[in-house]
């Protein structure tokens, strides 16, 4: 009787099979148990892998571009790439922020000497090319380096994740490789415009101001702004856009602050247009109105706007245009030109609704004005 | 070269395994042997499919078209063009053939391709 019921606790059957069924189980246990970890790493790897592959590409691809429209459109005397490719390694150190007094000024001047650097190494590289042409290749060059620190970057915790055997440090980029990608792209698919001078997406702010000034003669007001009085159903528009059609966004915040100063409390309303991301789901071109400085720089020249408007107590008026960050930087689409035509009669609008015969307005189209001209 | 074995050997393997199911339902004491066979078979068929589709390229993105808009300052003429290098918005062209107003850029943009055989 108990040996009748040990023998029903030990396995039965053929012992081949009984052998095979218990190597397939401890071969599923290592699977599943043992070398989980490992093969996770091997796909994280492989994942941020085929992204630097993709990366490399295009940077490569983006310094081909670079190099070719250099040679083309600025006809050096020597071959400029090794001091294109000396440059791509340069970099932008933000002013110290523990003591935030005076920062923006701080930062300002960087950025000034930044911009300086860029306008005399691209007049190095391509001494004949004209003004517009010069403008497009210091962008071109900026998303040349984009794309080179985004490698760059990758690479580097891709290394560093394998020396220090970290999945921490693997898991962090892996989950990010998709939305750096996207970013990347966004910087290659803008080759094109950028070489050839076509409007982008974020030319729509300049683009809405260009309807204004159509047919009316512009003039400087502030570095790389022009400006032209338009008159409008008995009010003064001062329409300020950064000079086209070359590659420029400009100081709209100095030009402003200069208007403003000049018509002081005859200005009725400061009304800015610029083009704003959208969130996944929004519709491209769909325009929105609020209140506020619609400009996306790094500080300084919202703060002269804000601090300019409030000073005099001008309502600012915000009209953005929406769309993707990466249909900011490619050219533009149809959908943002419909969104330009809306944003006209927005401002239109706004004009008729909110100011009265005899006003000033001031309106800013904020946005790189590569593509679009001066009227 | 080893990479386009891979298909091959997936296929072989797929097969090899069809067959050993076969063999295990004709003959009866050979049923450990042809299952761990048909075991590593699997592997081997699983393994290559994957690697074929890992070596599938994603879809290339159809390279936009560009289009040049013109219009008239005084009337409602609007003209479609392809874009030509040099051309730029409020770019003024010279007299119109209508009325004699002036043209000019009033926008350019990209319409993506369809892809071949899309509508």
């Amino acid at each position: 009787m108990l040996s009748i019921k040990l023998a029903q606790l030990l396995p039965s059957g053929d012992p081949y099979q009984m052998l095979f069924s218990l190597i397939y189980l401890l071969a599923f246990i290592m699977l599943f148990m043992v070398f989980n970890q490992h093969f996770q790493r091997m796909w994280w790897t492989r994942d941020v892998e085929k992204a630097l592959v993709k990366l490399d590409r295009y940077v490569k691809r983006s310094k081909e571009v670079l190099y070719k429209t250099v040679v083309d459109q600025g006809k050096p005397d020597a071959d400029p790439s090794k001091a294109i490719d000396d440059f791509l390694e340069f970099f932008v150190i933000e002013p110290v922020d523990k003591d935030p007094y005076g920062v923006l000024k701080r930062l300002e001047h960087i950025l000034d000497v930044e911009r300086s650097r860029f306008r005399t190494f691209v007049a190095y590289i391509a001494p004949r090319a004209d003004p517009a042409s010069a403008a497009n290749l210091e962008d071109l060059l900026a998303v040349t380096m984009a794309l080179n620190l985004i490698y760059k970057i990758t690479r580097h915790y891709l290394i560093l994740s394998k020396r220090t055997k970290s999945l921490l440090v693997l898991m962090q980029i892996a989950y990010a490789v998709p939305l750096i990608l996207r970013t990347a792209e966004a910087y290659y698919n803008s080759l094109d415009a950028f070489s050839t001078g076509k409007p982008i997406g974020d030319s729509a702010g300049p683009m809405v101001a260009g309807r204004f000034m159509l047919g009316h003669p512009c003039f400087q007001v502030a570095e790389d702004v022009v400006a032209s009085e338009v008159p409008f159903e008995g009010r003064t528009l001062i329409v300020l856009k950064a000079d086209g059609p070359g590659g420029k966004v400009g100081k709209p915040g100095d030009a402003v602050v200069k208007v403003v100063e000049e018509h002081r409390e005859r200005v009725a309303r400061i009304i800015m247009v610029d083009a704003a991301a959208k969130l996944e789901g929004e519709r491209t071109g769909q325009v929105a109105e609020g209140v506020g400085a619609a400009i996306g720089d790094p500080g300084p020249e919202k703060y002269k706007i804000e601090e300019v408007a409030t000073k005099y107590k001008i309502p600012l008026d915000a009209v953005a245009i929406k769309e993707s960050i990466e249909e900011a930087v490619s050219t533009m689409k149809k959908e943002i030109v419909d969104g330009v035509e809306a944003a006209v009669e927005r401002v239109k609008n706004i004009i008729r609704t909110r100011t009265k015969e005899g006003d000033v307005v001031v309106l800013a189209g904020i946005g790189n004005s590569i593509g679009v001209g001066n009227g | 070269m080893a990479r386009s074995l891979i298909p091959t050997l997936a296929a072989a393997s797929a097969a090899l395994a069809l067959v050993l199911v076969a063999l295990s339902l004709t003959t009866r004491h050979v049923g450990a042997v042809v299952s761990l066979l048909f075991f590593l078979t699997l592997v081997v068929a699983s393994a290559g499919l994957i690697a074929m589709a890992a070596q599938r390229k994603p879809p290339t993105r159809p390279t936009p078209s560009v289009v040049t808009v013109v219009s008239c300052l005084n009337c409602e003429y609007r003209e479609e063009r392809e874009y030509r290098a040099g051309a730029f918005v409020l770019k003024k062209l010279g007299s119109g053939a209508k009325c004699g107003g002036e043209l000019f850029i009033s926008a350019i943009y990209a319409v993506a391709k369809a892809r071949e055989g899309q509508a």
